[in-house]
């Protein structure tokens, strides 16, 4: 179908649209027109990621400038849909005439784009990385070329990549046509051509309409920089799932040194040390010209590299220094020394058998005090090591990979002092007694590693299914957002049922909450619920919990009082664990089980794998219990030093943090079962508390609204007999009640929908001229021209 | 509901502690003007029900069944959702559904499978005589020791064995009640549904809880029907809907109706002392009624069947008669504007038993009926009088 909004005309690849895609579309546009940021919550499975594309698409080739779309998505599954996606929206604009020049692509790493006979075949992507290195790095290339020149081919053992030598030497002619490539197509493209795929994507981005890639390609400094860094600042920015955003970002700028890691670095530092002194016997003519490139300026010797992504930087962009490296670390033994004495120095601290929590300049001062090493080289280390490594032409960088850790560590705690704490912790649990000491190095605040994408776009955009409480995000991330919104979900029948279950049958209060939550009585009426919903929920049962702690001792209790003989007689259990292999070997089979009517139980844990990643929709997932509300564990000292840096720093109270950070988990698993109109699912949250307000309040909006004050504050069989009604009521047939899919159920028992939860053209022109009237009304003049971009609302 | 049941309510109910959690102020809602929409509710589902029996034009039908009637009898047939439990239940709507059923389709076979403890037995051999099936339903069967958990897997298999002898002029229909939310199958499921498929095979089945994949996923590739019962009212009405002929599909498209040779056999003439004889169908049970194959003069002792020994089809003429009217149904009568208060506002040669409700006319003989008449006029009489 095609409608206008504004001036703008929108071709959506579907019949009818949503309302809430088309409130969607409009209030992004209404971002986009402001150059603004924008903060939407829509529910998942009502096709956001179809509006999205299909407004900034049209956007984007209706206004002559042309601004490039990044999608950046969480994980490559993801990353694929969202190109299948762009990529049926083009042929349905293709098939509706617009004919206009179009490239979109995805990019990710060279494990999934790799398409060299040999490497392709490696499983980790770390190894496709250093053997992909050894055969394209440019002192390979180089020796290769110097070998032919000298004639012998037979004695030519340097191997090389076909596919990047070709792309290599066609220069500028290396372009794919027009059109939208799934990381599939753009690997058949390459194959066909000879052209590697990888090195192809990452050529292309600056002349691509739409990139679509993970988080890291812009928040990561060790990647953005290289990635991302042409990319124009009118730039439509996107983040998708992106809930979990500011976890990303201080992630991306937090290390954890561990003992091992220290160990494999010294060994590094011996090796460097000894691959330097062979050097200096046999070529010493190098490591001069490094020196003298060194007492240059750095800046020259970045732009000499463009492959290495590895040796980056993981400071932000301006935060790097514009100088020379410093005199004392330019000779290469001498730095080598250098980072020997720092990896020494840091085993020191790590003998220490208590605690320690302090700030970046308490550490550097200790530093200096014990070994004389100053901050200044230090903010160097990182840049330096990687210009060692070029000079001493290593490929195999996997065995430094520790010391280059320890070198970021070293560049992150000199360049960083507000914000960022180093936490050494000595024991994995407070009952050990075998020291395995970790030092975190953690960042505190969000808002460091995503300010620079703030401030180069013009227009981001963060959008998911659970982002309530919305007033917390710009906080969090630092941004004053143009628009912020939630959008229900409209339904012709109500088909998620939540309910809020309080106390067991027995009356007894049930909660996770720590004091009570090993009560048998507790205990007991969890595992009721358990068994009363195994009973009645047609094949698969998803159950959440707080962690993994909780998960084992819940479980071997049932176990204990034969609860769980009492769940296997009705369905197969499977648990969840922290090893992903184990746990996908579970999920398929979980899968079989709800497939072929054997019905199954999957236990799993609020944060785990299973509750970001993994899709119930349909017979998967007829229900999801969340036993208990998932705060995080609160004792984590990482957790206390966050919340009180936010408290300080951000006026956010800890517990306001943690209820929100808890409901946005608790949201995010209930909100695995249903993926989209047609299905339907039971919710349970299972604990006393989540009746109160304050955390009914943090639930998302279109969930919100499926709470009735019937649901909640019930009992386990009260819970039980309203479910038995609904899941009666969801079964029945198709063309009753069906509510209206843009996939291919939706020619059935269209009517009665059309008009409530599925739009045509001619409603969609209704709606727009009546909130045209509207708004004129509300500004009181009629100015004929300033309509289209002024706020609709 | 409640008021219109009330006196059945009284008979049925059971302790209060037994009943599930009811939110009766939902049962009975006032609308805006007052009235009771629940009742309302009521009538039109009443309506709606007399309209779904009814199919209009002609359609080809498979008025020769071969249907295997599968009973799951696992423990979770022992809920008491439905009073007193859901195999009561079922099995007292099977009697009806039996009766019904070789009633509208006197030339149909019928057998019973029951399903528990992850096996499935036959419980009925193949056969015509209603009786045999009653009374089998009726006496102490398995349908009365509860246990396990039910297979699709092994009754769906079962029922392939039994429908593999049937003639290939009828329909092969298994029709599922199906109450345990899990299969336990010693295999595959889905490499079934191929076989099934290439047998002509189609499977119903009615759930009793709440929708399970593996049933929809069966009848969706089997061209049948899955339905959940929403109560009791509901699962009488899916059951009495399996007991027109359903309209017959084939895959070759071939749209000719297909010759078909019967046999009218001449009943023995009765003698003026009962004299027993052994029949051809049942060497060793004396019979004292019988009938002659016209083709071999074998006897037989009953009616519809197959000849033991020429392999001819033995129908008698009243039976096919009764058959017939599912290939020309009474046209749906439509609603008229009229409404009846009182007997006095209709012509004296109206059909109205009640006067409650809206009055219908015939479209062809213009004749008014009442809301059961109707009703009745399409479930059982087939025949319009006012036409005749």
């Amino acid at each position: 179908m095609k409608f206008y909004l504004d001036d703008l005309p929108i071709l959506f690849p579907y019949d009818y649209v949503y309302p809430e895609q088309y409130a969607y579309m409009r209030d992004m546009k209404r971002a986009l027109d402001g150059k603004g940021h924008c903060l939407l919550e829509m529910p998942s499975g009502t096709g956001k990621t179809v509006s999205l594309l299909s407004l900034i698409v049209a956007y984007q080739l209706h206004y002559p400038e042309r601004r490039k779309l990044i999608y950046c998505s969480r994980t490559v599954p993801e990353i694929e849909k969202a190109l299948a996606e762009l990529k049926r929206l083009m042929d349905y604009r293709h098939a509706q005439g617009a004919k206009e020049p179009f490239l979109g692509l995805g990019l990710t790493s060279r494990r999934n784009l790799c398409v060299h006979p040999d490497v392709s075949r490696e499983k980790h992507g770390e190894t496709v990385d250093a053997r992909c290195r050894s055969l394209t790095a440019p002192w390979v290339r180089e020796q290769h070329q110097q070998q032919q020149q000298t004639g012998d081919q037979m004695n030519v053992d340097v191997e090389l990549c076909a596919f990047y030598e070709h792309l290599e030497n066609a220069d500028d002619s290396a372009t794919i046509p027009s059109g939208v490539y799934t990381l599939e197509d753009m690997k058949e493209w390459g194959r066909e051509n000879t052209y590697c795929p990888y090195f192809l994507a990452r050529r292309m981005i600056p002349f691509a309409n739409v990139v679509i890639f993970s988080y890291h390609y812009l928040l990561d400094p060790k990647i953005a920089e290289l990635v991302s860094k042409e990319m124009s600042k009118d730039s439509i920015v996107v983040f998708d799932e992106a809930h979990n955003i500011d976890n990303v970002c201080t992630e991306s700028l937090s290390i954890d040194i561990t003992r091992p890691m220290l160990d494999a670095s010294a060994r590094s530092c011996r090796a460097l040390m000894d691959k330097v002194t062979e050097l200096k016997a046999s070529n010493s003519e190098k490591l001069q010209n490094e020196y003298s490139r060194l007492v240059e300026g750095l800046r020259e010797v970045q732009a000499a590299r463009e492959t290495e992504e590895l040796m980056a930087n993981p400071v932000l962009p301006e935060d790097i220094l514009h100088e020379s490296i410093p005199g004392n670390i330019r000779r290469a033994e001498h730095f080598v020394a250098f980072l020997q004495r720092f990896v020494e120095y840091l085993k020191t601290r790590m003998r220490v058998l208590h605690v320690v929590s302090e700030n970046s300049n308490a550490f550097l001062q200790h530093v200096k005090e014990v070994t004389f090493i100053d901050k200044k080289p230090l903010r160097f280390t990182s840049e330096r090591l990687g210009s060692l490594i070029r000079t001493l032409e290593l490929s195999d960088l996997a065995d430094f990979r520790n010391l280059q850790k320890v070198a970021a560590f070293a560049t992150l705690v000199s360049t960083y002092q507000k914000g960022f704490l180093l936490i050494l912790e000595p024991f994995e649990n407070d009952q050990d007694t075998i020291p395995n000491p970790v030092l975190h190095f953690v960042c505190l605040d969000a808002t460091i590693a995503i300010k620079p994408v703030f401030d180069r776009f013009s227009s981001v955009i963060i959008t998911s299914g659970t982002l309530s409480p919305m007033e917390l995000y710009p906080t969090l991330l630092g941004f004053k957002p143009l628009v912020i919104e939630s959008y229900p979900m409209t339904l012709t029948r109500n088909c998620f049922l939540p309910l809020m279950v309080t106390r067991g049958s027995d009356q007894v209060a049930i909660s996770s909450k720590f004091e009570v939550r090993n009560d048998l009585a507790v205990v007991r009426n969890f595992g009721n619920i358990l068994l009363e919903f195994a009973k009645i929920t047609p094949d698969g049962l998803v159950c959440f919990f707080p962690s993994y702690l909780y998960m084992e001792s819940i479980v071997s209790a049932w176990n204990d009082i034969g609860m769980l003989q009492e769940v296997l007689k009705y369905k197969l259990i499977f648990i969840e664990t922290p090893d992903a292999a184990e746990t996908s070997i579970a999920l398929e089979n979980y899968r079989t089980a709800c497939n072929n009517g054997r019905g199954a139980v999957l236990l799993s844990v609020a944060r785990g794998k299973v509750s970001e990643g993994v899709d119930f929709d349909h017979q998967y997932g007829r229900a999801v219990i969340l036993f208990g509300i998932p705060y995080q564990y609160t004792e984590s000292r990482l957790l206390k030093a966050r919340l009180e840096y936010l408290r300080d720093h951000s006026n956010i109270r800890e517990n306001d943090f943690l209820t929100f950070d808890a409901m946005r988990h608790g949201a995010q698993c209930v909100g695995r079962v249903l993926r989209g109109k047609s299905d339907y699912g039971i919710m349970v949250f299972a604990d006393k508390r989540f009746a109160r307000q304050d955390k009914r309040a943090k639930l998302p909006k279109w969930l919100a609204r499926g709470v009735t004050d019937a649901s909640l504050n019930l009992s386990t069989d009260m819970a039980v007999a309203l479910s038995k009604q609904f899941l009666r009521v969801m079964a029945q047939p198709v063309g009753d009640a069906e509510q209206g899919t843009q996939g291919g159920t939706r020619v059935a028992g269209r009517h009665g929908r059309v008009g409530v939860s599925l739009w045509d053209e001619k409603m969609v022109a209704d709606v727009a001229a009546a909130e045209r009237i509207q708004q004129q009304k509300s500004a009181g003049v009629l100015q004929p021209g300033t309509v289209g971009i002024a706020a609709l609302r | 509901m409640d008021l219109l049941d009330a006196d059945d309510d009284v008979k049925k109910a059971g302790y209060a502690w037994e009943d599930t959690y009811k939110r009766s102020w939902d049962l009975l809602l006032e609308d805006e003007a007052g009235s009771l929409e629940t009742a309302v509710d009521r009538l039109k589902q009443q309506l709606k029900r007399a309209r779904r029996t009814l199919r209009f034009g002609t359609v080809r039908r498979g008025i020769v069944r071969n249907v295997v009637l599968v009973l799951d009898a696992s423990a979770a047939m022992a809920e008491q959702d439905l009073k007193p439990n859901r195999m009561e239940t079922t099995l007292k709507l099977a009697r009806q559904f039996i009766t019904a059923f070789f009633d509208q389709n006197p030339l149909s076979h019928l057998s019973i499978v029951v399903t528990r403890g992850g096996l499935a037995e036959r419980w009925t051999q193949a056969s015509g005589n209603p009786t045999d099936h009653i009374d089998a339903l009726q006496s102490k069967g398995p349908t009365r020791d509860l246990y396990g958990e039910p297979s699709l897997l092994n009754a769906l298999s079962l029922a392939r064995t039994i429908l593999a002898h049937a003639p290939a002029h009828g329909t092969r229909e298994v029709l599922t009640v199906f109450g345990s939310l899990t299969s336990c199958d010693p295999g595959n499921i889905y490499d079934l549904i191929p076989q099934l498929n290439q047998d002509r095979i189609t499977v119903n089945i009615i759930g009793l809880a709440s929708e399970v994949h593996v049933c929809k996923a069966v009848c969706a590739s089997t061209r049948g029907q899955y339905r959940v019962i929403m109560n009791e009212d509901h699962f009488d009405e899916i059951m009495t809907g399996w007991t027109p002929p359903p309209p017959l599909v084939r895959e070759d498209g071939d749209a000719r109706p297909r010759l078909m040779e019967m046999g009218f056999p001449r009943r023995r003439k009765p003698r003026r002392r009962p004299v027993s004889f052994l029949c051809a169908c049942h060497p060793f049970r004396p019979e004292q009624r019988g009938f002659t194959c016209p083709r071999c003069l074998s006897v037989v002792c009953e009616l519809p069947t197959e000849c033991p020994v020429c392999a001819l089809t033995l129908v008698s003429s009243p039976l096919l008669a009764r058959s017939y009217h599912h290939l020309f149904p009474v046209m749906p009568y439509v609603a008229t504007n009229l409404v009846a208060s009182t007997h006095s506002a209709l012509p004296p040669s109206a059909f109205a038993a009640t006067i409650l409700g809206g009055v219908y006319a015939c479209p062809s003989c213009r004749q008014p009926f009442c809301l059961d008449c109707d009703i009745y006029v399409h479930s059982h009489l087939h025949n319009c009088p006012g036409c005749i």
